[in-house]
């Protein structure tokens, strides 16, 4: 049985994709033009803030709000209010905030937090979003000065199975250390001590180096050992 | 005058419709608890990925719809295209906000067309109780939209990012007039009932029940979360699911009374075909995974993973990484496609047999 053709005039035919252009020419040329004039609200802007206090007021209980809290007392250099809102919002059970995970892990890198703590941070990060690949920055007191050196860390950093990919970066205008930059397997469970231990390869000397390694119980406590 | 009509029938209405919003939101609670987020991107590719191969099925499958909607189906997806790469150059937030504008309409649409046939089924309400029934669905999303936390979070961010700074007495004056008007549209709904009844026109009570249920899930998940996973779970279960088994029903009908033309969709329905129809959807999922470029581990539920192949030590072979894992698993289809192949090749095409006699 053949339908009745469609015989509504065109204008009502395509008043869906009309809306729906003439919205997207309005908010979109808007947007357009806002970032044309390089004032655009992000993070860090005085006007993201008075969004963040609005928010705080109108949406205290929230975990996202209380990301946005942390960020903003990290702004001022308030470190303990920033853990405070961080460690408020994780209490919360956040899962969906890949930003917030990936901001606190790396965060208890750059403090040099106990390891354990940096694992809980960097595992809840990896196990909510392990596909997504990003990277995880850790700046070193000290890089690679030789091919020899350099051989070193590849071999200690191949055997973490945990760890997908890794690179090391040399100083640069925009971060003055050498960086380790490294994205996780998806299903192994991330310890940052066999990061650690493996760099500091370097603190032994090369002709030792395929004897012994490095143990660590903390960032600053390394020993060598036999391996 | 109270009479009962259905989508489907009494049972599989209580399953699709009735029921199954509360066992999205268990099932997403279950979520919360044990999974992880990736989750989310699981239940994207089972059910919410399927259901757009459903819609398509019905709408460019079934060669009446074709012949009817022929410019809407060429011209829309042309347009919607060019519109989207055009947003993504110049003005992704608001692209993004459209997008997120449109999926919200359109989850109203669909609750509306249900309870719509829900009326159609029972023959009930009067002329008007369509426009009613639609104001009542923007009313009360609207209201969770502007009140809920998890979205009350996102409107007033996108706000001060586009410019428009809200103050805390202006949001908790939109709020006030939200709750109002919601009280008061409530009180004229229900006049508009009172109305229906006094006319001796039929109100279907099953319709309610099956608004009252939609928004039990979309306000539970809106207000009792920390956490966009629930409402991405529970939410998804819900559109895609019922919309999965009204395409499949309504095709199943229109095969029985022979009212459109047979094509890809009539293939795809019959008995034993509900198989084939949700297999389609499944390959459908995959190939889309596949072309986005996006890893099949997100089928797992964060659970199922290629997982790093580990170093046999004893032989000197080292552990895989992700990719050279994944390229392992390749080179397995390849090799378990090959041994099918073979083994098939074993027994179909032995000449001895009588069978295959009378096909030489």
């Amino acid at each position: 049985m053949a339908l009745a053709p469609d015989n509504t005039p065109w204008y009502r035919r395509f008043r869906m994709l009309f809306i729906v252009y003439l919205l997207g020419l309005f908010f979109g040329g808007r947007e357009f033009l806002i970032a044309r004039s390089g004032t655009e609200v992000d993070p860090g802007s005085e006007e993201w803030s008075r969004m963040a206090e609005v928010i705080a007021e109108l949406n205290p209980a929230d975990a996202d709000t209380d990301f946005l809290l942390a960020m903003e007392a990290l702004q001022e250099g308030d470190e303990v209010g920033y853990i405070e809102h961080m460690e408020t919002a994780l209490g919360k059970g956040v899962k969906h905030n890949n930003f917030l995970l990936a901001e606190y892990a790396h965060h208890l890198i750059r403090i040099q937090a106990p390891f354990e703590n940096i694992d809980v941070a960097l595992n809840t990060w990896r196990k909510n979003h392990q596909l997504s690949f990003e990277i995880v920055t850790l700046p070193l007191g000290r890089g690679p000065s030789s091919q020899q050196d350099y051989d070193a860390i590849r071999r200690e950093l191949d055997a973490l199975d945990w760890i997908y990919k890794w690179e090391l970066q040399e100083p640069a205008a925009e971060a003055s250390q050498w960086l380790l930059l490294f994205q996780f397997e998806p299903a192994k469970e991330a310890v940052i001590r066999d990061v650690t231990e493996a760099i500091s390869i370097l603190g032994l000397p090369p002709e030792v180096r395929s004897r012994l390694r490095v143990r660590c119980t903390s960032w600053t406590d390394c020993q060598s050992q036999a391996r | 005058m109270f009479k009962t009509g259905y989508i489907l029938t009494p049972k599989h209405d209580l399953v699709w419709f009735l029921g199954l919003p509360f066992l999205a939101v268990a099932l997403a609670l279950g979520f919360q608890a044990w999974l992880p987020y990736v989750a989310v991107a699981s239940i994207n590719l089972w059910i919410t990925i399927p259901h757009h191969y459903a819609g398509w099925v019905r709408s460019y499958g079934m060669p009446d719809v074709w012949d009817r909607f022929k410019d809407r189906l060429i011209i829309g997806p042309v347009v919607i295209i060019g519109f989207t790469v055009m947003g993504l150059q110049f003005a992704p937030i608001s692209l993004l906000l459209l997008v997120t504008a449109w999926d919200h309409q359109h989850s109203i649409m669909q609750q509306h067309g249900l309870a719509r046939i829900y009326d159609f089924k029972a023959g009930a309400g009067l002329k008007q109780t369509r426009r009613y029934d639609l104001a009542l669905h923007c009313v009360l999303y609207s209201y969770m939209f502007l009140n809920a936390p998890m979205f009350k979070f996102l409107w007033i961010r996108e706000l001060h990012r586009m410019r428009v700074p809200l103050s805390v007495p202006f949001v908790d004056s939109l709020l006030m007039v939200s709750q109002i008007v919601l009280v008061g549209y409530v009180l004229v709904y229900l006049w508009h009932v009172w109305r229906t009844h006094q006319e001796g026109a039929i109100i279907n009570p099953v319709k309610y029940a099956f608004i009252f249920a939609s928004y039990f899930l979309w306000y539970f998940v809106a207000w009792n979360t920390n956490s966009i996973l629930l409402h991405a779970v529970a939410h998804r279960l819900m559109h895609g699911v019922q919309y999965i088994v009204m395409v499949y029903s309504f095709m199943r009908k229109s095969q029985e009374k022979g009212t459109f033309r047979v094509g890809f969709w009539s293939k795809l329905t019959g008995p034993g075909h509900l198989r084939w129809f949700l297999a389609g959807g499944v390959v459908y999922a995959v190939l889309f995974q596949l072309v986005i470029n996006r890893p099949l581990d997100e089928f797992g539920f964060g659970v199922v993973n290629f997982a790093p192949y580990p170093a046999i030590e004893e032989f000197g072979v080292p552990a895989m990484d992700y990719a050279s894992g994944y390229a392992l698993f390749s080179q397995m289809m390849i090799y378990a496609y090959g041994l099918m192949h073979y083994y098939l090749d074993s027994f179909i095409w032995k000449v001895t047999d009588k069978q295959t006699q009378t096909g030489l």
